[in-house]
């Protein structure tokens, strides 16, 4: 019996450790590859990608985020922060990466609030209010509320927008494009989930707050 | 087969579930590739299959296969159906995968042809054969 116990602990040791040292190369391996971002056409950043900070900023943080996830709202007020905390030094460029029932519409909307030059306030009431409109992981549907077109509407007059025009631009479907294209951007980049960060080009690969932050603070210490 | 040779299936077929349980959570937790709904109840199958032979090797179970046995054939069950989906065999429309991710988006082609549910079909036909092969042996052991 102490026999099997010895091999199968050796085996299972030998497959656990050779996996651990494999997942950390493999991060590392991911992260360490920097994808061309300065172009601002490519497929981390497009000529009319939303974009927050100094455009000579030394620091591009590219974030494929989705209005309607849940981690992307917990996140957003952190991603806000950091902007003002490296003053000066860092850039935000988002992209779409809809993967909820509601995500595109939001998506939508934000961009048409951005044509009245509202883009961020809108997309912060969004998240705020997120709740009431959007999908909850874990949790029974809530009783029938508003739709979410109506509810958009409504904050987009609370932040002082001309809903009409907004109502027009989403109905025009002006947007689809620019949310296709950049989910298929953030396909091509391997992007499955959100949000999902790239820092210079190199992709965020173990998700936390600390990460994020050392990876930039690494990026400007190459700078 | 030579009798040393066929007590060796239990190990090589705990050591498949093994590689087959750590390389699927490596695709999903580490390269981030989110699993389809056909490949969680493939889990459901493959991984309790690492502590029921693990524990049949310990204590030399013979009647390990009757307990390992209806997980393997659940699993290829599903495998195979998984694959004809996969490879276009039953048209997708048929396809229980309402949410997230398609049971046919091909995430991983190795050399052209390695894919995950082929991976997964693999790893149930091994440890089937494995599992019918040794009990022959192992319950004339026992009696």
């Amino acid at each position: 019996m102490k026999k099997q116990i010895k091999i199968l602990t050796l085996i299972g040791a030998v497959v656990v450790i050779a996996t651990i040292i494999g997942a950390s190369y493999y991060r590392k391996s991911i992260q360490s590859e920097r994808r061309p971002f300065a172009s601002n056409d490519g497929p981390l950043v497009r000529p009319d990608s939303p974009t927050l900070g100094p455009a000579n900023a030394p620091v591009t943080l590219v974030e494929f985020l989705d209005p309607e996830c849940e981690t992307c709202r917990t996140f957003n007020p952190f991603i806000k922060q950091m902007l003002k905390d490296y003053d000066g030094k860092l850039r935000l460029v988002v992209r779409y990466m809809p993967l909820h029932p509601n995500s595109r519409l939001a998506a939508a909307y934000t961009e048409a609030a951005g044509e009245q030059g509202k883009y961020w306030e809108m997309q912060e009431v969004m998240f705020r209010r997120q709740p009431e409109w959007g999908e909850r992981h874990g949790q029974p549907s809530s009783t029938p509320q508003e739709p979410p077109a109506v509810l958009f509407d409504r904050y987009a007059a609370e932040i002082g927008l001309d809903v009409e025009q907004l109502r027009n631009s989403v109905a025009q479907n002006k947007f689809a494009s620019k949310i296709d294209r950049d989910q298929k951007d953030g396909q091509s980049l391997g992007v499955a989930r959100t949000p999902t960060f790239f820092v210079n080009g190199r992709q965020l690969m173990r998700f936390s707050k600390e990460n994020l932050k050392a990876l930039i603070d690494e990026e400007l210490k190459n700078e | 087969m030579p009798v040393i040779r066929r007590s060796v299936l239990p190990y090589l077929a705990w050591v498949i579930a093994l590689l087959a349980t750590v390389g699927s959570l490596f695709f999903s937790e580490v390269m981030g590739l989110p699993p389809c709904m056909l490949c969680w109840y493939q889990r459901i199958a493959m991984y309790p299959l690492v502590i029921i032979i693990g524990i049949g090797i310990i204590t030399r179970d013979g009647r390990m296969k009757y307990y390992a046995l209806p997980l393997t054939l659940i699993g290829l069950t599903i495998s195979i159906y998984h694959n004809l989906l996969y490879y276009g065999i039953f048209p997708e429309s048929i396809a229980p995968c309402a949410q997230g991710i398609s049971c046919t988006s091909r995430q991983i082609e190795w050399l052209g042809f390695i894919t995950i549910p082929l991976m997964a079909l693999a790893a149930f036909i091994a440890l089937t054969l494995c599992l019918l092969l040794h009990t022959t042996e192992k319950e004339r052991e026992i009696v």
